[in-house]
């Protein structure tokens, strides 16, 4: 790839380095393209801001190629990966700043244009901004991803265990709050 | 607490990943979700979930791959440039605590002149005019000769410390 001779060689056992490397350009290019999406639509639904999305995710996948991690194919990787951005995010919200993920506004929970957006994303964004920061993130990686309970506790770093009772508290709620946008819905209607 | 479970839930689950939920669906399994909370929640949620998901992965504005490799090069390299240079700090910051060691080494052995030299001071600060020559027959009369070598040296400790620093703190 062009890219690689744009940058120039340090001689101090990068090569050894660079050998030492998991993925070459063209598997990452692969990879990127099947996983970046689902990794965006993770990192900004959950955290309800697209320009931090934007941000994450780059990071997210430097640190994945910054990383010595062996070649355990492609599953592997995308769990990894989706690992990396759980923690980013966490890091973010524990940072001292003028707002954190609670103090969004709802508007940006919802889709950006409106007349394109289905009934159940609609509803979905005001639900989700509603739940806390960690419910999001369990929700996303059950019902959009499919990761199961053993998988989303290694991603999130939780307890197996913890994860279901979580879980069920989160889909409690937000199968509650979805019912009710329904029924406001149609009563409008 | 209890935590609900449907054994059917896993079914459904499949269907609606497949995407046959619900057309291609066994009609007794959709009696069924009618009936159940837990698979009908199931339903809802997996529905939600995948158009959010579909609709976000259209909003997303992604960057060229080359791109982030490009990033993550440059930051590698970065990296191994610091890791090299990383021994080139810690000797500067060793001949750092030296020269520290050497002048209180210097200090403590001539403490004992201290007296003279806060004189030596106060001498040169009660003269009318600061002759250079005068301070140095002044200086040379006293008995401890000793603090024509410490001033200097003394000078020269402070100046390679502060070289020191600012080359360790250069980067």
């Amino acid at each position: 790839m062009i890219w690689d001779y744009a940058i120039p060689r340090v001689e101090t056992g990068v090569a050894a380095q660079d050998a030492a490397q998991p993925m070459d350009s063209e598997a990452f290019a692969g990879f990127y393209q099947r996983s970046a999406r689902s990794l965006w639509a993770y990192l900004a639904r959950v955290s309800g801001n697209p320009a931090l999305a934007d941000d994450l995710m780059q990071e997210a996948y430097l640190r994945f190629l910054g990383a010595a991690h062996s070649a355990d194919g492609e599953v592997a990787c995308r769990r990894y990966l989706f690992r990396i951005a759980t923690n980013l995010m966490r890091d973010h919200w524990r940072r001292p700043r003028t707002s954190s993920i609670d103090e969004l506004p709802e508007m940006l929970f919802s889709a950006g244009d409106g007349s394109a957006a289905s009934d159940a994303l609609v509803m979905l964004g005001p639900a989700m901004a509603q739940m806390r920061p960690r419910d999001r993130q369990l929700l996303w990686l059950a019902y959009a991803e499919d990761y199961t309970h053993s998988e989303i506790a290694e991603i999130t770093g939780l307890k197996s265990t913890s994860i279901r009772l979580l879980l069920f508290r989160a889909r409690r709620k937000v199968a509650r709050l979805l019912r009710k946008e329904t029924s406001a819905e149609r009563g409008c209607a | 607490m209890t935590l609900g479970h449907c054994a059917r839930e896993k079914e459904v689950m499949a269907l609606l990943r497949s995407g046959s939920w619900p057309a291609a669906c066994d009609p007794e399994l959709r009696d069924h979700v009618a009936d159940c909370g837990l698979c009908e929640q199931t339903v809802l949620l997996k529905s939600a979930f995948a158009d959010a998901l579909a609709r976000a992965k259209d909003e997303a504005r992604l960057e060229a791959p080359g791109v982030v490799w490009w990033r993550a090069q440059l930051r590698r390299r970065n990296a191994a440039v610091e890791r090299v240079n990383r021994p080139l700090t810690q000797a500067q910051r060793f001949a750092l605590l030296i020269n520290l060691l050497a002048a209180v080494a210097l200090l403590a052995s001539q403490w004992r002149h201290v007296d003279r030299l806060v004189a030596w001071f106060s001498d040169v600060a009660e003269a009318l005019v600061f002759h250079p020559a005068a301070l140095w027959s002044m200086a040379a009369q006293q008995p401890g000769w000793n603090l024509m070598v410490l001033i200097p040296f003394v000078v020269a400790v402070v100046v390679l410390s502060g070289i020191t620093v600012y080359l360790a703190t250069e980067r």
